[in-house]
């Protein structure tokens, strides 16, 4: 017995000293640290919107603003859409019982996209499958894409992982297909032959100035954002195993403050996106462009409205920001992606937060790996005085004492037969601000509370997608609610309506749909 | 009776040479000391049958979905800050009630007839700005309303008590506590010119929601308004939270502001 409790005893000590320990370290005052602002991008698909991006950030030089990107991209785009069958989806690879069996299957796949008897339809309905956000276009695309690559990291930018195909590997839910752990390292191992064996998979010619091809090593590539951010175990432990120091799939719920980052058990820094208010509604989102369109106007192009979307970004950005920098100085995270929706207003959007925040005093604007050599050189114990908040806070300047206000509010769309209904809630305040509720197809306000199936299939074009909406408008007709649902295929025997809405979907971040564009039509 | 002589009888301009002796038991509200932080910050709910609430009024901007607070300086004019208002008048909105967001009460509503600007307000400038505006009602103000006197600025000095009212926040972190019109005691820390201020260090203050709102001075049952409430700034350089530093408020009863006010009630009755 004696030998069961001197463990125990020891054990509770030395916790006890740890705490104190804690404690101790938590007291510390210390010397406010900087504001690091992270700002990525997920795909690097567009060669034009590489060279847009990097002149941003020498503009912004120019200026004094020192701006740096991390860039994650998808190994998909550094092999051209005839030898897409390089890539092997992980999913796909369990049904392959050797090597020699997966390599046959490579093979036969290759011959298929050069056969002249399949068509370019058939070929892309298979290559469909072997990538959500489609592939290369060609080898001098691939070519350009390299060049860009090489010359944003010369420039100081930060190249990192976003995967390949762009799948859900991870858990969250019945679309994800739970990678093991197998699966996950196959994924990584060909992220990292896709990009390096770059000239071989695509027949180019190394034009570069470095024998690699590239002025970084694979080694280099130390981060990476999930698809879709759905991560699961596996992953975690995978990252680990090739060595990444840092993960970016983190879509939290809850508070809207920025959090000071931590390492998960395997070692690997933690930065979750931001989760935040989308200012004057009641719409909360991930920091990320993706999900503000998908929230502003169901991820359907609205450029009639573009003012309102980049004001209410630029708005939600820099409370974002605001809130950190004059309170607990944690990183803020704004993830876009290499699109310009609803005529570029998250990308103007972006561009305007990073010129008012990044030459701010104590404002560092950097890539990830260099906000992980700043944590890593803190120590612990003045980490725990950074997370405690034991540091002089910076002066808010004059603040006028009027209050933005937002009624409360909750619009849901119920099905009953053929009718799509709207009902609505509303508080006192929200009436007092005179906010209305609307039907909307497709973006459109319609008269009335609810939608009539069959009149819409009757006068929607046949096997189009639909999107119907309830929504709250304040008196400028801005939403301040919405609630929508999609229907795909309308009027035909696949008829189907989702079964969560898109504002649900989007607050998960970085859906497939915000790099779809990609694969082109033929 | 002609429309100017309807406002005079009210506008009273009171001297204030003796503020001592005010009576705690004329103004409504659990005691301060309570430890639930209660208040437009740190302070306490109004109740209806209170001078502050039979006075003072919550403003909606719906050009800008901002709340403020205002104060009847006659039975057909209100007095606010001019940030609070916006470019036409039918958008804003003003409820006479102490809680207008409960479901349960009952609202009266109030429109305006016209605007009046502080010739020296400048929303570039905040901190020089007279942010004044006076709000002239299409209708006079119900009964139970009793518009407040505007106090000499001569007659007051830093240390003075005050009681500060509106509809603002009670918390400065989060937004949270509007729309329930609360009061604090606090005393001014320093005067200058056109305004004044107030250390809000401690935990007693005005916050978001409160600008327009009215600073006054209390003689037994009798409110006098010695200013308006325009915003905060961090002037001690201690980074402390938004609400839990100074406090700048326009002196409605300096000389050329009196005059200022006087002059726009009559400017909307010479109108009429």
């Amino acid at each position: 017995m004696k030998k069961l409790v001197q463990p125990i005893l020891s054990g509770t000590l030395a916790f006890s000293m740890a705490l104190s320990s804690t404690a101790f370290a938590q007291a510390q005052k210390v010397e406010r640290p900087p504001q690091f602002v992270l700002l990525a991008f997920d795909g690097s698909y567009e060669n034009s919107f590489w060279e847009e991006s990097r002149e941003f950030a020498k503009t912004m030089k120019a200026q004094g603003k020192n701006v740096k990107f991390t860039y994650f991209v998808s190994g998909v785009y550094w092999v051209h859409e005839g030898n897409y069958a390089l890539y092997m989806p992980p999913h796909k690879e369990a049904q392959f019982s050797s090597a020699r069996e997966r390599q046959a299957e490579v093979d036969r796949r290759l011959r298929e996209a050069t056969d002249a008897s399949i068509s370019k339809a058939q070929k892309k309905r298979i290559r469909g499958q072997y990538s959500d956000i489609g592939f290369g276009d060609n080898p001098q695309d691939i070519e350009e894409r390299v060049n860009q690559v090489n010359l944003a990291y010369e420039e100081g930018h930060e190249i990192a992982s976003h995967g390949n195909g762009h799948y859900k590997g991870g858990n969250r839910d019945g679309e994800s297909r739970n990678w093991n752990l197998k699966q996950w390292r196959s994924e990584f191992q060909q992220f990292i032959d896709l990009i390096f064996n770059v000239f071989e998979n695509n027949n180019i010619q190394n034009r570069t100035k470095y024998a690699s091809g590239y002025a970084f090593a694979p080694e280099e590539i130390t981060g990476y954002r999930a698809p879709t951010l759905d991560t699961n175990p596996e992953m975690f432990q995978a990252l680990s195993d090739f060595r990444f120091k840092y993960d970016t799939s983190g879509a939290r719920s809850g508070p809207e403050e920025a959090i000071w980052p931590k390492k998960n058990k395997h070692g690997t820094w933690m930065f979750p996106l931001g989760y935040i208010n989308i200012a004057g509604t009641n719409k909360k989102t991930a920091s990320m462009d993706y999900n503000f369109f998908a929230n502003q106007s169901r991820g359907i192009d609205d450029k009639a409205n573009k003012e309102v979307y980049r004001d209410q970004m630029t708005k939600s950005y820099m409370k974002y920001f605001n809130d950190s920098y004059y309170g607990n100085r944690a990183p803020v995270h704004i993830g876009h992606h290499f699109s310009k929706w609803n005529g570029g207003a998250y990308w103007e959007s972006m561009k305007e937060v990073t010129s008012e925040i990044c030459g701010k005093p104590e404002v560092r604007c950097v890539t990830y790996i260099d906000y992980v050599k700043w944590l890593e050189s803190q120590g612990e114990s003045k980490l725990a005085s950074f997370r405690a908040g034991t540091f002089s806070k910076v002066s808010r300047p004059a603040d006028l004492k009027s209050e933005v206000v937002v009624g409360k509010t909750e619009s849901r769309l119920q099905r009953d037969g053929d009718l799509l209904k709207g009902s609505f809630k509303m508080d006192r305040l929200a009436k007092m601000l005179q906010y209305k509720s609307a039907i909307k197809i497709n973006n459109q306000v319609q008269a009335g509370e609810e939608v009539d199936l069959m009149k819409l299939r009757e006068s929607a074009l046949k096997g189009s997608d639909v999107v119907v909406s309830a929504v709250v408008l304040n008196k400028q007709g801005m939403e301040v609610d919405s609630y929508s649902l999609k229907i795909e295929k309308l009027g035909t025997a696949s008829e189907s309506i989702s079964n969560k809405s898109i504002e649900e979907r989007a607050i998960l971040g970085d859906l497939p749909e915000a790099h779809e564009h990609h694969e082109h039509e033929e | 009776m002609s429309m100017r002589n309807r406002y005079l009888p009210i506008l009273v301009f009171s001297l204030l040479s003796s503020l001592i002796g005010c009576s705690e038991n004329s103004f409504s509200g659990a005691p301060e000391n309570l430890s639930r932080s209660y208040g437009i910050l740190g302070g306490q709910d109004v109740v209806g049958s209170d001078p502050v609430a039979r006075s003072t009024v919550m403003l909606l901007n719906l050009e800008t979905n901002e709340i403020c607070t205002g104060t009847a300086v006659s039975d057909q004019a209100l007095v606010t800050a001019a940030h609070c208002v916006p470019q036409e008048k039918e958008n804003l909105q003003i409820f006479l009630a102490v809680n207008p967001l409960d479901e349960k009460s009952d609202v009266e509503t109030s429109a305006i007839s016209k605007i009046v600007v502080h010739s020296d307000y400048n929303a570039a400038e905040p901190m020089k700005s007279v942010d004044l505006a006076i709000l002239h009602l299409r209708e006079k103000l119900p009964i139970s309303y009793q518009a407040v006197s505007v106090a000499k600025a001569s007659a007051f000095k830093v240390g003075q008590d005050i009681l500060l009212a509106g509809y603002g926040n009670n918390s400065s972190q989060e937004i949270e506590g509007f729309g329930r019109l609360r009061q604090v005691r606090a005393s001014v820390s320093e005067i200058a010119g056109s305004f004044f201020e107030v250390d809000q260090s401690l935990g007693k203050g005005i916050c978001d929601g409160d600008s327009g709102g009215p600073v006054f001075v209390v003689e037994g049952e009798t409110l006098t308004l010695l200013g308006v409430s325009k915003l905060v700034y961090d002037k001690k350089q201690t980074g402390a939270d938004n609400c839990l530093t100074t406090a700048q408020f326009v002196s409605v009863g300096q000389e050329s502001i009196q005059q200022w006010i006087l002059k726009s009630l009559l400017q909307n009755t010479q109108q009429h």
